[in-house]
């Protein structure tokens, strides 16, 4: 009997978390099938072809599997941020910065062939830290709320990268006729990661998956994850309990910067061998890394099927528009509506969150 | 000395978009819905002006309709965070989102293209000359070719601060803001009063949208809005709210921008000049909050 109520609660819950991603998605998939059909086209026939351009052939899975690189990493600093309370999304201009640290690291720093890859990727980390840490700064000390800060710290960080790759670091290489997009100088061989077999994905979709379980690892495992939320819930509280707030603020703050900014420089080191001008900013890999962590209701694991599903939607979506003449941004519609409707369930996580700093707000000034 | 009046106007032309946002967004903040989709809001809005101008040739009908699609949009945000309590955060990415993928959508199904689309035979808002400056010469180079719309974002500004502060509306609109249980005790719907108010000061983002997309001349470029929305939800929160307060705030980042206008072509490269708004943001609020402080600081002591 009690078994029995036991396996049944069990059910319900599963039921009750897939249910409302199912949902979500359905509608957005609907809504987009009437997009597609208002301009004269066939919905099954433009999602089958968006299927078969995501996951149907080896060379497609794998492209899939290299867009979803920097997406999973952009989701990670998110998770991170977010489930300690922190509602900030900067991932975009620390991922930016990352990007460009790498590709000049790479680049530029004379360094034996053995320490190129290292050296860039600790340059990305670094970076991205650091400008996270910054908006850490002006929330600590100023109280600039991090949505705003944030948001204007990405515009800065993109228009800053496209100075440095239009004129003091333009690839010296470069026909100035031929391009489109300006560029940094294309990064040696020793410098780039190199794909896991012959025609398989690079090995940064591999070091994502590790910085996938370092980061499950830490939320269930340590009390990083207990820690970090007082911090951001109840300063006063953790303060209470022996935990510094303040020290938690920046060590959460590095953390989900170092994701981001080794997001950026997977995709320098991986994919594209260089910075070019607008690369993060006009794949919005930020952006639909956060949607991907709200699907995945912060969990790291989740965050990576949800980022290779999102990401297979993008890819899938191009081989879409190629074959059929949609235009690409219908994924981006897609995108849109099933964020939207999943946002209701995050009451749970983030509701919570303003309920309780609300609480202890007003328990701090009675 | 002309070109000290080319930058007032410029500054003119730039802050009323911002300021017509922040208004939205103060009554938004004033009912506590948290609205992050202003961004969303002014491209969907901007660009569906244009559509209609380019299809219909119609200048009042274009700004009726951008005004619609903004109550609209504002409308599915307010009901998703007040009626299906959705995070008012993601509720607002998620149609910032939608609205850059379905307006580029758009775009490239309609006009076959990303970019920019400039139809040279397809005018603008009328510009409103005004009889009595026309002869001095500063003044007249400060003033020229404003928008109806231009000066009417000053007037709502002085009645949006009469409807929140001298009206009964408004003070049942501030008072749900500060306590909402005190507020439905008093028999007010606290959810049908969030939305209706959010939804009706969509429409001044509506007006904000004619002047991006019809302000000179009648055209569209791929995101527009350009972060304005973000712009406009800080100066909001510098102003905590107030309409008249919004001016000052909205005036502060319109300089800065036609500052970063005016120094183009000058030593200091492009993409530099268009970081100058967005650090004149961060550093407006942090000063502004390390003020705050110091003065709450020196009146407890």
């Amino acid at each position: 009997m009690n078994n029995e109520r036991n396996w049944k609660r069990t059910l319900l819950a599963a039921v009750d978390t897939i249910t409302q991603p199912l949902i979500a998605v359905l509608i957005s998939f609907l809504l987009g099938a009437v997009v597609i059909l208002v301009i004269g086209k066939n919905p099954l026939l433009a999602y089958g072809e968006m299927i078969r351009g995501a996951f149907g052939k080896q060379v497609y899975l794998m492209n899939t599997l290299k867009r979803a690189t920097p997406i999973v990493m952009g989701g990670l600093a998110v998770c991170i941020a977010w489930r300690s309370g922190y509602e900030a999304m900067g991932g975009e201009g620390q991922m930016i910065l990352g990007a460009m640290a790498a590709a000049l690291a790479g680049y530029y720093l004379p360094l034996p062939a053995a320490l190129r890859i290292p050296a860039a990727l600790i340059a990305a980390a670094a970076v991205g830290a650091l400008y996270s840490m910054f908006s850490g700064w002006l929330f600590e000390k100023f109280d600039v709320t991090f949505v705003i800060s944030t948001l204007m710290l990405n515009y800065i960080a993109n228009y800053f990268a496209a100075y440095l790759c239009n004129y003091p670091l333009r690839d010296p290489d470069a026909n100035v006729y031929q391009m489109q997009n300006a560029q940094t100088g294309k990064l040696g061989p020793e410098a780039i990661l190199p794909p896991i077999v012959k025609g398989w994905v690079h090995w940064g979709f591999v070091l994502a998956i590790v910085a996938v379980l370092i980061t499950w690892f830490l939320f269930k495992k340590t009390s990083f994850g207990f820690k970090s939320r007082m911090g951001g819930l109840n300063p006063r509280f953790a303060l209470y309990g022996g935990i510094n707030a303040r020290k938690m603020l920046y060590l959460v703050m590095i953390l989900s910067g170092v994701m981001a900014g080794l997001g950026g420089a997977f995709e320098t080191m991986g994919s594209k061998s260089r910075y070019v001008d607008q690369m993060i900013f006009s794949t919005g890999y930020a952006w639909t890394g956060m949607v991907a962590a709200l699907l995945a209701n912060m969990n790291p694991i989740g965050t990576l099927a949800a980022s290779i599903l999102l990401a297979g939607l993008a890819v899938g979506g191009s081989t879409m528009m190629l074959n059929m003449d949609i235009p690409l941004e219908v994924c981006n519609i897609i995108e849109g509506i099933i964020t939207l409707f999943m946002s209701a369930r995050m009451i749970r996580i983030v509701a919570g969150n303003h309920r309780r700093r609300k609480q202890a707000k007003g328990g701090s000034e009675a | 000395m002309n070109y000290l009046a080319q930058v007032i106007n410029s500054t003119l032309r730039e802050i009323t978009p911002i300021l017509l946002v922040s208004l939205c967004a103060g009554v938004c903040s004033k009912v506590q819905v948290f609205n992050i989709a202003l961004e969303g809001t002014l491209l969907m809005s901007a660009f569906f002006a244009f559509l209609t101008h380019y299809f219909l040739r119609n200048i009042f009908l274009s700004v009726a309709v951008a005004m619609v699609v903004a109550m609209g949009m504002t409308f599915i945000m307010s009901f998703f965070i007040v009626k299906l309590k959705g995070q008012p955060m993601i509720v607002g990415m998620a149609l910032n989102t939608f609205a850059r993928g379905f307006t580029t959508f758009l775009l490239s199904v309609v006009f076959k293209t990303k970019g920019a689309v400039n139809p040279s035979d397809l005018k603008g808002l009328t510009k409103l000359d005004l009889p009595g400056i026309r002869r001095i010469p500063f003044v007249s180079t400060m003033f020229s070719s404003l928008t109806v719309i231009d000066y009417l974002a000053f007037v709502l500004a002085v009645v949006m601060f009469i409807i929140m502060y001298r009206t009964v509306i408004g003070f049942r609109l501030r008072a749900l803001g500060i306590n909402q249980s005190a507020a439905s005790s008093l028999g007010i719907n606290v959810p049908k009063y969030q939305i209706l108010a959010t939804t009706f000061s969509g429409c001044m983002i509506g007006l904000a949208g004619c002047l991006l997309t019809l302000g000179r001349n009648a055209m569209f470029i791929q995101d527009i809005s350009g972060a304005r929305g973000y712009v406009a939800l800080a100066a909001n929160n510098l102003c905590k709210g107030h309409p008249l307060g919004a001016i000052i705030s909205s005036a502060l980042f319109g300089f800065t921008t036609a500052l970063a206008q005016s120094l183009q072509g000058t030593a200091i490269r492009q993409q530099l000049l268009q970081c100058i708004p967005y650090i004149a943001t961060i550093a407006a609020m942090a000063f502004y909050n390390a003020y705050a402080k110091a003065k709450a600081k020196r009146q407890a002591a």
